[in-house]
């Protein structure tokens, strides 16, 4: 996000182009199980998405506007139909990515799936000690290196995520430093969120404000250093530029109207979790939302058409009521949307629940 | 011409002053998100007072072609001076505007030098 822009990076993504991404979390299965997990993934999860029915719901979403499958988890390269996944994808025209964490990356069987991605988004949380005490794991950072060294000898795009936290703002200058060097794409950081694992092991330790305002001119300051060569980007809004372009956060004024047609102007992310579920914006929005199940995809049934019918007014107040409790609100200027979205959709669906009992 | 490192250095020990406050974390992150609007590349940034920090200075390059769009800059809040340098003399295509941004400790001198 930061601010939303997409001025353009080299990873087979144009900058002209709209994009709207389908997040699917196939399986929580993972070889870390790291402090910060907002889906709680880790080893000995068994349960993963067959992707028979997944192919039918990327042809219709497609169709639909969408056109980048970003697969995370989880770990992406344990989940057993990867290739088979990403195939697919290629097949019906997807630009596709993933969010690993590295460190499995050198497997033969492995290899082969990255000849269908276009982008490798590798996540690094610091440098070793940082990294390895975040990811529970003394050697992770070095693993976590050596596929990155594995991708720039093979000549893949790929870019460095980062969750920015109260301890890592001050080295995000010899990160980048440190992503650049190594050939990445893309800088993009994350804000902590509070779910998940989070909740309980960064309890005491919440993103401040001060840490935000921090972080947020760092990446401006990135942002410029690295124009041209390698994309930077703050997934959060200064509350500023919110108040000057809601349509940001796809707010389009009272007169809107969410129809299939401009569903995909409004809804830019959907995401599929491991159980099929659909879901607007972000993993952990509200079931209440629920857009539909990839195990119960009927084409005829147009599960777009549908949620619009049934649900988008609702979602629409929704995002409405958000922005006016961000535009009350002077002590919160760097606003993690997707976290905060996330939250009141949760709390939205609670009332409702407390209505219907 | 100071090094990227310095400009780093100095950017870091402004930033983790313990006297750069929430209030003028605010500040700074608002003009930088301003001026991004402006298509204003931020090339710096420090404070200025003593002991305690009376604002920040955000210094940016724009090509002359550009400078119009700096004409609402000071809907900035709290920016009280710009002083823009040409660079390229005899010809200058680069302006250097340095803004201040905080409490004012000298007479105002609205508008650009």
């Amino acid at each position: 996000m930061d601010s939303c822009e997409t001025d353009g990076w080299d990873a087979g993504f144009n900058a002209d182009q709209k994009f709207n991404v389908i997040h699917i979390h196939p399986t929580r299965r993972c070889n870390l199980a790291c402090r910060h997990c907002y889906s709680t993934s880790g080893p000995g999860i068994r349960h993963e998405l067959a992707v028979g029915p997944l192919n039918p719901f990327l042809e219709y979403t497609f169709e639909n506007g969408f056109n980048i499958v970003s697969i995370s988890g989880g770990e992406p390269f344990l989940y057993g139909q990867l290739k088979d996944l990403l195939k697919a994808a290629k097949r019906i025209g997807y630009l596709t990515q993933v969010a690993t964490n590295g460190m499995l990356l050198k497997s033969a069987k492995n290899q082969e799936c990255l000849e269908y991605l276009d982008l490798i988004a590798v996540s690094l949380d610091g440098f070793a000690d940082q990294h390895d005490q975040i990811r529970c794991l003394n050697g992770a950072f070095e693993k976590t290196v050596q596929g990155i060294e594995f991708l720039k000898s093979i000549g893949k795009d790929f870019g460095i995520i980062h969750t920015v936290t109260n301890q890592s703002w001050p080295i995000l200058i010899r990160l980048a430093d440190f992503a650049f060097d190594k050939g990445a794409k893309l800088f993009q950081l994350h804000p902590l969120e509070y779910y998940g694992r989070a909740q309980n092991e960064f309890s005491t330790d919440r993103l401040t404000q001060e840490s935000l305002h921090r972080s947020f001119i760092l990446a401006r300051y990135l942002k410029a250093k690295y124009y041209g060569r390698m994309h930077v980007q703050f997934d959060v809004f200064h509350r500023d530029y919110l108040m000057d372009f809601p349509q940001a956060v796809s707010l389009y004024g009272k007169d809107f109207t969410i129809t299939k047609h401009n569903f995909p102007d409004f809804v830019k992310t959907i995401v599929v979790d491991e159980w099929g579920s659909v879901v607007p914006f972000s993993y952990g929005f509200s079931s209440e939302f629920e857009i539909c199940n990839v195990r119960d995809y009927n084409r005829a049934r147009d599960p777009f058409q549908h949620f619009v019918e049934t649900k988008g007014a609702a979602l629409y107040e929704l995002i409405e009521n958000c922005f006016r409790e961000i535009e009350g609100d002077e002590h919160h200027d760097i606003v993690a949307w997707t976290e905060f979205v996330v939250a009141r959709s949760l709390a939205a669906s609670s009332k409702l629940v407390e209505c219907l009992n | 011409m100071e090094t990227t490192s310095k400009i780093e250095d100095f950017l870091m020990s402004n930033l983790s002053d313990n006297r750069m406050d929430k209030a003028m974390l605010k500040k700074l992150s608002s003009a930088v998100d301003k001026l991004r609007k402006h298509d204003v590349v931020v090339e710096r940034i420090w404070r200025y007072g003593q002991p305690a920090i009376d604002g920040i200075v955000v210094s940016s390059r724009v090509r002359v072609k550009d400078f119009g769009r700096l004409s609402n800059i000071f809907d900035i809040p709290e920016l009280w001076k710009a002083e823009v340098f040409p660079i390229g003399l005899p010809y200058p295509e680069i302006l250097q505007v340095n803004m201040r941004i905080g409490e004012q400790i000298e007479p105002p001198r609205h508008g650009f030098l």
